[in-house]
């Protein structure tokens, strides 16, 4: 993914952009970019978790869909209610990857534009 | 019950507490060393004081105790708890140690310089943390008086002195320690409940459940169905206010601060939702282990609350040693949890309140001193309320101290992170309308109105937080934009990612 977007030495508009005053690549703009991606994954996972969560008492108060068996004895309310620790564990799992995964492209992008 | 042996664990947990409080209060001689411990802690050992703060004594017994009385309904207290750590990991932990320093005033105070912002914070943080200590402390003196038969005005005391003494020497070195400790304790007091439990039905968690469902019915697989559309709302806005409350607790945000960094800010939230998530999936076994063994009846005589269920439990599988060990754990967990937000509350009152507005030119003796004494006039002021307390609904204070904190707190800290155009007045005008929102609608509610309420929801974070949301964006589009406070937000981006 690094080598895709990272400011190589032609002279295309974009390209430009991402050196800084002494032709360098700029390693900010790597930040920037980072940045956004990261706040792009936490407003999609925040919400989504959200929503995943408060649809329990939701579905619980006004329907009577997670009363009915599930498998193992289990209905579908306790189902839904291991799956609220399931799913958040997960989630957290998946952000910690990523995580490490962009901080290792910043560290690349601060090594390159530092020669 | 059990009473030799439960002396002899209560005073091996004193002792280790007064030892780890002796050996801080070396290096809790400055502000930094007594409120944040120098952000000196490991992830994995901020990880464990995290869950420490969260696992208190009302989740241990009361959610076991809730399970055990009301099956799957009784477990819906604590469905909401791993979400919001996703969102303390995801949201909070990393700006709050690239921003912060020693209170949430201090993340503000990196985008407004406002005094009467920063007073306002102060304040909601100060109501926030002695509503959740009189909850603890109150709790906590009745669980006391119910395990090991002391009065109730005996038990408070006795954890009121003993949690004064420790943080007062050790500061926030000594409270990590010692809530690391309790983790620990707390941990294994769960392990063995929940396999000694699953030994007396073959191993099987299935033969749990359908034991369950002999003994209670229906109840142990259902979900709540309230009987109104009030009654639904108000599960829902329950549900709510703890999913976004944690978010906006001042001794939760204080916790990010006493690590070195932000990568180790997120390991320690990642570590803390891991053991909250198993711990509180094993309660769901113990709960219903607890009806199926013990009986719904049986439980709910000991008591009305099923607080009584973990202890009975232990008795009935582990005999009067286990008895006794969980009695000292809900001991230790009482003092650990207390003290977390005793800490917490002296640094607002000596560092936003004492130290930027009262006395401006307090030097490092003088902020030292007057934490010492903070602390110990916040724990007096608690324990005095509390001692009066005891017929107060400790659930409802509790959710009260979620609800203001996601209600005052929690817009003006997203929208300070995530919103360029946030300014001073909406920072203001958010936090004010939240706290005003949240207390405002409590007293003229049901709880405090009874029949006579002009507001239906006895759970008021449905209406409380989006007022909080609103009544910040209110501010900012009805004020003047501010250049300042824009740059500065670029600042603050540009310093979370480059401490990434």
């Amino acid at each position: 993914m690094l080598s895709s977007t990272r400011p190589g030495p032609s002279t295309g508009s974009k390209d430009i952009e991402n050196l800084n005053e002494t032709g360098a690549p700029d390693h900010t703009w790597h930040l920037r970019r980072l940045n956004r991606k990261k706040r792009i994954f936490v407003l999609i996972a925040a919400t989504g978790i959200l929503i995943f969560n408060l649809a329990q008492p939701v579905l619980s108060v006004f329907t009577t869909i997670l009363d009915a068996p599930a498998f193992a004895g289990l209905s579908w309310g306790w189902v839904y209610a291991i799956a609220q620790f399931v799913v958040p564990l997960a989630l957290l799992q998946t952000y910690r990857h990523y995580m490490t995964r962009w901080e290792k492209e910043a560290f690349q992008a601060g090594r390159c534009s530092h020669g | 019950m059990a009473k030799i042996e439960t002396l002899i664990f209560l005073v091996i947990i004193i002792l280790v507490a007064l030892l780890i409080s002796l050996r801080a209060l070396r290096r809790s001689r400055t502000s930094s060393g007594y409120f944040v411990a120098d952000g000196g802690f490991t992830p994995g050992q901020n990880g464990m004081a995290i869950a420490g703060d969260f696992l208190s004594a009302a989740a241990f017994l009361g959610i076991t105790g809730a399970t055990a009385l009301h099956g799957l309904s009784g477990f819906y207290l604590a469905i909401s708890v791993p979400t919001t750590f996703v969102l303390v990991t995801m949201i909070i932990a990393e700006p709050l140690r690239a921003l912060g320093r020693y209170t949430l005033s201090d993340v503000l105070a990196a985008r407004f310089e406002d005094r009467k912002l920063r007073a306002l914070a102060a304040i909601n943080a100060l109501t926030i943390s002695s509503l959740f200590m009189i909850a603890q402390f109150v709790g906590a003196g009745l669980v006391l008086h119910l395990l090991l038969h002391l009065s109730y005005p005996v038990s408070l005391i006795s954890i009121g002195v003993l949690m004064t003494i420790y943080v007062s020497t050790g500061g926030m070195l000594a409270v990590t320690w010692i809530q690391i400790f309790k983790t620990s304790l707390l941990l294994i007091a769960g392990v063995v409940l929940f396999l000694l439990t699953l030994s007396h039905f073959n191993w099987n968690p299935a033969n749990i459940l359908s034991a369950a469902l002999t003994r209670m019915g229906p109840a142990a697989i259902l979900p709540p169905h309230p009987n109104s559309l009030i009654k639904s709302l108000d599960y829902i806005s329950l549900n709510f206010a703890v999913a976004l409350g944690t978010i906006g607790l001042p001794h939760v945000i204080v916790r990010f601060l006493t690590v070195r960094n932000t990568h180790a800010a997120r390991a320690s939230a990642l570590t803390a939702s891991w053991i909250i998530a198993l711990f509180l999936l094993s309660i769901a076994v113990t709960g219903l282990g607890a009806a199926a063994l013990l009986g719904t009846d049986a439980i709910h005589k000991a008591n009305q609350a099923g607080t009584l269920a973990t202890p009975m439990l232990a008795d009935f599988v582990g005999g009067s040693l286990l008895f006794a060990f969980v009695s000292a754990v809900v001991f230790a967990t009482s003092i650990a949890v207390i003290a977390g937000v005793a800490i917490s509350a002296s640094a607002t009152f000596v560092l936003d309140l004492y130290a930027n507005i009262l006395r401006r030119h307090a030097g490092e003796h003088e902020r030292m001193v007057a934490g010492r004494l903070a602390t110990i006039g916040v724990c007096v002021v608690a324990l005095l309320i509390s001692l009066g307390a005891a017929h107060l609904n400790l659930a409802l204070i509790g959710v009260l101290a979620f609800t203001v904190a996601a209600s005052g707190n929690v817009p003006v800290l997203l929208l300070t992170l995530f919103w360029r155009n946030f300014n001073g007045m909406g920072a203001l005008c958010g936090m004010a309308g939240g706290f005003i929102a949240s207390v405002g609608l409590v007293l003229i509610g049901p709880i405090v109105c009874g029949h006579a309420a002009l507001f239906p929801l006895a759970n008021v974070g449905l209406a409380s937080i989006p007022i909080g949301f609103l009544s910040a964006f209110a501010g900012t589009w009805l004020s003047r934009r501010d250049p300042e406070a824009q740059a500065r937000f670029d600042a603050i981006m540009a310093k979370i990612s480059l401490t990434s």
